[in-house]
């Protein structure tokens, strides 16, 4: 700032206390005129309004939104829990699932009932498919895997061996983005 | 003894008549500007069960929407596009005395001259009493912007409004 410019600048700052002492005055005086009520029959409308049972409040959709979340989380986990285990154990736990009939019987002589109850089971995967990403249900994506096996069901004694189809369909549940 | 009043009467009690007054800016008519003050306040009231003194930017937002909900839908049914901007506003304010009334003819002709913006930063400020960050909040702008649209209001209003309004008593 130049000695020149300080006449302008104090006319300057006068300006704008000026300004800013006329709009102060002026807000006062707006705030004084009082705003119309509503008329009585608002308040009854809104009381009637608020004592139905209306929509959920904000903060209850948001529980319930996190309550349901962590259900579909849980399930999830569940879910690649399960597979994880059919992944590890498939060799030994047998499935029930979407079962075929018996394909091929061998063997079948007259045998002792407790000989030929199958005492080892065993898969022997044939084949392995990734049909995609469907929806179990409206908000839960899953991948699809499609495996084919044979089981081998061996008699304790050895002299039966019965082999039966099977197909187990596995749903990993996936997140989107 | 008497049953307390329920918390909403009391934000009602306090509120009514500035949440009206703000609803008016974009609906001039006095029940449509009813509706959609009685619409924001139950969508707050139940969004709130147990609000604070600091959620009242909230329901000055929840009354608005509730007001740009409905003046579209007006605007749709009549076609009058400037509905709000044209009708010149009556009734915003009380005035006892004939001189009064006068007086509030004339602000409010003036206030309704102000574009949008600017007139909803004044009557948050003034009328709703709400502070700089609390306007700012309402209408999700910046603070600074807030004040600017309001200090421009207020320079164009003491053009627009003769001398003896600024200083009537």
């Amino acid at each position: 700032m130049t000695p020149s410019d300080a006449p302008f600048d104090d006319h300057a700052d006068q300006s704008a206390q000026a300004n800013q002492a006329a709009d102060e005055r002026l807000s006062a005086q707006l705030a004084g005129l009082r705003p119309v009520e509503p008329g009585p029959g608002l308040r009854s409308r809104i009381a009637a309004e608020l004592s139905l049972p209306g929509a959920d409040s904000f903060e209850t959709l948001a529980r319930r939104r996190r309550v349901a979340v962590g259900e579909r989380l849980a399930w999830a986990a569940g879910g690649a829990v399960a597979a994880s285990l059919v992944f590890l154990l498939g060799g030994v736990v047998p499935s029930g699932r979407e079962q075929a009939p018996v394909a091929a019987v061998t063997a079948v002589d007259s045998v002792p009932a407790a000989a030929a109850r199958p005492s080892q089971v065993r898969d022997e995967a044939l084949s392995w498919s990734d049909e995609g990403i469907r929806f179990v249900d409206e908000f839960t994506p899953a991948r699809v895997l499609r495996r084919k096996v044979i089981e081998r069901h061996v008699a304790g004694d050895g002299t039966a061996e019965v082999r039966v189809p099977r197909e187990d369909v596995i749903f990993l549940p996936v997140a989107l983005r | 003894m008497a049953t307390p009043e329920p918390d909403w009467q009391r934000w009602y009690d306090a509120h009514a008549a500035r949440l009206l007054l703000y609803a008016r800016q974009w609906l001039p008519e006095r029940a449509d500007a009813e509706d959609a003050m009685q619409a924001g306040f139950v969508k707050f009231w139940r969004s709130r069960s147990r609000p604070e003194a600091a959620d009242l930017p909230l329901l000055f937002t929840a009354v608005r929407t509730a007001a740009l909900d409905l003046a579209k839908s007006r605007r749709r049914r009549t076609g009058r596009e400037q509905r709000a901007a044209d009708t010149a506003p009556t009734a915003w304010w009380d005035g006892d005395t004939l001189a009064e009334r006068e007086r509030v003819d004339v602000v409010a002709r003036a206030i309704a001259a102000l574009p949008l913006e600017q007139r909803e930063a004044i009557v948050l400020r003034i009328w709703g009493g709400l502070t700089f960050a609390e306007v700012a909040r309402t209408l999700d702008e910046n603070i600074n912007t807030v004040a600017a649209r309001y200090r421009a209001a207020l320079t164009k209003l003491r053009d627009l409004l003769p001398e003896a309004c600024h200083d009537a008593e």
